[in-house]
């Protein structure tokens, strides 16, 4: 691979209903998929990406992190973010995301405004219980 | 920020450097060729002797009128300094702040890394320093030509408010004044309307009611000397002030009045009870006998010639602290407005 | 916690009789790159200008940098760079001129970025500023604030009046700073394309008064599209607040804003797209009768005004 050609060209559709960060992802996904993508090889830097795409950096470092919870991309530090060897790549996000993402955030903006796990859990265990009496 | 400030005026400025080069070569030629022609009038062989023989009335009649043309050509020679100082000065006090304002790049101007005081604080630096670097030729050319063509004395209103360093103090308070109007009104174009006329009021009010107090006055009594020639006896007056004197009042006072200047409600009175005293020119004994009876005695209240530059430096320096204060005023504004 | 790059609590402005802002509290954090959305006569130049130095707040708090803005603050004058709406260059200059005044005032002025981003652009240093066109004039404008190298940038409208191109250009020239120099950015738009690629922050001004400021990805995350058939319409569910509504002729469907994660059967659910949401908020405001705020959990937390 020569060190001029990125290895993989972004393109982002601002109007597709899709958050940017999660198009990035995706479109490395696809490329592990197909093979355009191997193990090893360098993904582009995040100032290249944005010379490619009119992005927001930010969203490029988060769609990296990203690509390295779902193990198929690892940062090397002072290098850049490589395909990991051997990437997997799991079908698409399950039915739980919606759920488990709202809630990751609802976790994020519980911290921020100062209520630990036993505070969260308690506030949880409240509406749980609330609902079962609607309920029942 | 200082080439910044000389760049925002340099066409203004060096069209009005242009027009001073011209203004300049006028005066100087114009002042050379009245000299000239004075000097010719006021040698042979019309002058010199006791009057001209009569075969010469022709030539020394077109001399007179040459002396006369060329003395009359002067008359807009001096405004060539306090003109274009004073229009300088408005036309680059109104482009400190209101020009700006108006164009809006003093939203540009304010949002770089320099306090709005030390942008205020350059383009005035600029600004002055440049007028006055125009101010100082023509002021010395107007002087120059002043004395050379003897159009007025330099203490007469005329000759004092238009040379000496007068068009630099007014050209400064100029500045001042549309600088600190500009920062109000916004409108370059207003700001120069009105700083125009403050530059017409300002300077008649100071000609008028200002100059006149700012040094003491010194007083001379007029008395009529008579001559007799054969069976006429006229009255020639004599104790006038001296020559290129600036006589402010000439007129009627009562005996030991003092040198102060008298107002218009104190003056007709005695005026109208002088006028009623027989003349002094057919029956002067009758006019002294007459003043003496009402206790009043006919006075020149003046200024000396030798007073000039201390009255140069006294009314220039008003119009130098009044320039500070206006400057002052418009820095403090800046520092508040809004753009 | 980093000193937010702009706060504001309770700022507003009257002009005259007018209030230009009104109630404008926020919050924006440092390393974002934010998007003040609105219309026309919203109040974002108003606010942007107030956050520049150039107008100072009727009443209310404003700070930039955690500093008050004023024009006689130079330390943080140094630290911003702001584009002005009308991009006010010197009528006469040359853009080589420009770059000489930008020197002569901005001591961490960078002259090698000037000249590199104007090679890039095709415009000559000897060019007079008003020989180019409006998109290059902004373009201009734009380096100026970038080589004096800010740790944050005011820009009002800064891709207004840009051919396609020109403005693809120019947001990735922002990007590419954000990137290198980790540079703050605050601009306004009444243009929605710009806010999802390039920002990572949204406040919606609407009527002059801030109807929501957030992270973008929090905004985009807690909102749903509530559908059901207007026969028969369930019960609104709890945590959930009624941005904007829309009556079918057979279906209903709310906008809403989660305070809670959205357990829901009886109501459709969908994603709003970022369009959907940032109309939705400038409707609130308006006397229209589609914009009704039910709130049915207890006031939700910060975000909205």
């Amino acid at each position: 691979m020569s060190e001029d050609q990125p290895s993989i060209l972004f393109r982002l559709d601002p109007r597709s209903g899709v958050a940017p960060y999660r198009q990035l992802v995706d479109q490395v996904r696809q490329a592990v998929e197909t093979g355009r993508l191997r193990g090893g090889d360098q993904l582009p830097s995040v100032r290249e990406v944005v010379t490619q795409v009119t992005i927001n950096p930010n969203t490029v470092h988060r769609a990296y992190r990203e690509l390295e919870h779902l193990a198929l991309a690892e940062g090397r530090l002072g290098l850049g973010t490589f395909i990991t060897e051997n990437p997997e790549v799991h079908a698409t996000e399950a039915g739980n995301t919606e759920l488990s993402r709202q809630l990751q955030l609802w976790a994020q903006r519980a911290r921020t405004a100062g209520l630990d796990e036993d505070d969260m859990l308690e506030l949880l265990r409240r509406i749980l219980s609330r609902d079962e009496r609607v309920l029942s | 920020m200082t080439w910044m400030a000389w760049r925002l005026q340099r066409s203004v400025y060096l069209f009005f450097v242009a027009v001073g080069l011209i203004l300049i070569a006028y005066a100087i030629l114009n002042g050379l060729h009245i000299e000239a022609v004075r000097h010719q009038w006021l040698g042979q062989p019309c002058h010199g002797g006791n009057g001209f023989a009569s075969k010469y009335q022709a030539f020394c009649q077109a001399q007179n009128n040459e002396y006369l043309n060329a003395v009359g050509s002067g008359v807009y020679v001096h405004w060539i300094a306090v003109l274009p100082t004073t229009v300088l000065g408005l036309l680059l006090g109104a482009n400190t702040v209101a020009g700006e304002v108006d164009r809006n790049t003093v939203r540009t101007a304010w949002t770089q890394s320099i306090t709005r005081g030390r942008w205020f604080m350059t383009k005035v630096a600029v600004g002055l320093g440049s007028l006055a670097l125009l101010a100082i030729p023509l002021c010395v050319t107007i002087s120059w030509w002043l004395s050379a063509s003897e159009w007025t004395p330099r203490l007469s209103t005329n000759g004092f408010t238009y040379a000496g360093w007068m068009p630099l103090a007014t050209g400064v308070f100029a500045f001042a004044v549309a600088t600190v109007v500009g920062t109000i009104l916004r409108r370059p174009g207003w700001t120069v309307a009105v700083g125009a006329a403050v530059m017409v009021l300002i300077p008649w009010v100071m000609q008028t009611d200002v100059r006149t107090n700012l040094v003491p006055l010194r007083s001379t009594t007029l008395s009529v000397s008579p001559i007799t020639k054969g069976d006429v006896t006229v009255g020639a007056p004599t104790g006038m002030a001296p020559a290129n004197a600036w006589v402010i009042f000439s007129g009627y006072v009562p005996v030991g009045h003092g040198n102060t200047l008298p107002t218009w409600g104190q003056e007709t009175p005695w005026l109208n009870a002088a006028m009623r005293c027989p003349s002094n020119v057919t029956s002067p004994n009758g006019y002294a006998a007459c003043l003496r009876k009402l206790g009043l005695h006919d006075v020149e209240l003046y200024v000396t010639d030798n007073r000039y530059w201390e009255l140069q430096f006294l009314e220039g320096s008003l119009y130098l602290a009044g320039a500070a204060l206006l400057l002052g005023a418009s820095l403090l504004l800046v520092r508040r407005t809004r753009s | 916690m980093t000193t937010p790059v702009v706060e504001t609590i309770g700022l507003a402005k009257r002009f005259g009789r007018k209030w230009g802002l009104r109630d404008c509290t926020l919050s924006i954090p440092s390393g974002k790159v934010a998007a003040l959305v609105g219309p026309n006569g919203a109040g974002k130049s108003t606010l942007l200008r107030m956050a520049a130095g150039l107008s100072r707040p009727t009443s209310g708090v404003i700070r930039v940098l955690g500093d008050v803005p004023s024009g006689n603050d130079a330390p943080l004058l140094k630290r911003v760079g702001y584009l002005d709406q009308e991009r006010p260059l010197y009528r006469g200059f040359r853009v080589e001129e420009m770059f000489r005044f930008g020197e002569g005032t901005n001591p961490t002025w960078n002259m090698t970025t000037a000249h590199t981003y104007i090679d890039q652009l095709g415009i000559s240093l000897r060019d007079r500023v008003n020989s180019l066109s409006g998109g290059q004039q902004a373009q201009v404008a734009l380096t100026m604030c970038l080589a004096k190298q800010p740790e944050l940038l005011i820009l009002d409208e800064p891709a207004a009046e840009l051919d396609p191109v020109a403005r693809e250009d120019l947001l990735r020239l922002l990007m590419r700073e954000v990137a290198e120099r980790g540079t703050s950015v605050v601009l306004s738009t009444h243009a929605l394309g710009d806010v999802g690629s390039i920002c990572d922050y949204l406040v919606i001004l609407s009527h002059s008064k801030v109807v929501l400021h957030d992270d973008l990805e929090f905004v985009v995350e807690s909102h749903r599209l509530l559908s059901a058939s207007s026969s028969s319409t369930p019960a609104l569910p709890d945590g959930v607040t009624v941005i904007d509504t829309r009556i079918g002729s057979r279906d209903v469907t709310h906008l809403v804003r989660l305070t809670l994660p959205l357990v829901e059967e009886a109501w459709g659910i969908t994603e709003p797209t970022l369009d959907e949401i940032i109309m939705a908020y400038l409707r609130l405001g308006t006397d229209s009768a589609s914009s009704q705020a039910h709130v049915s959990a207890p006031s939700p937390r910060g975000g909205i005004s």
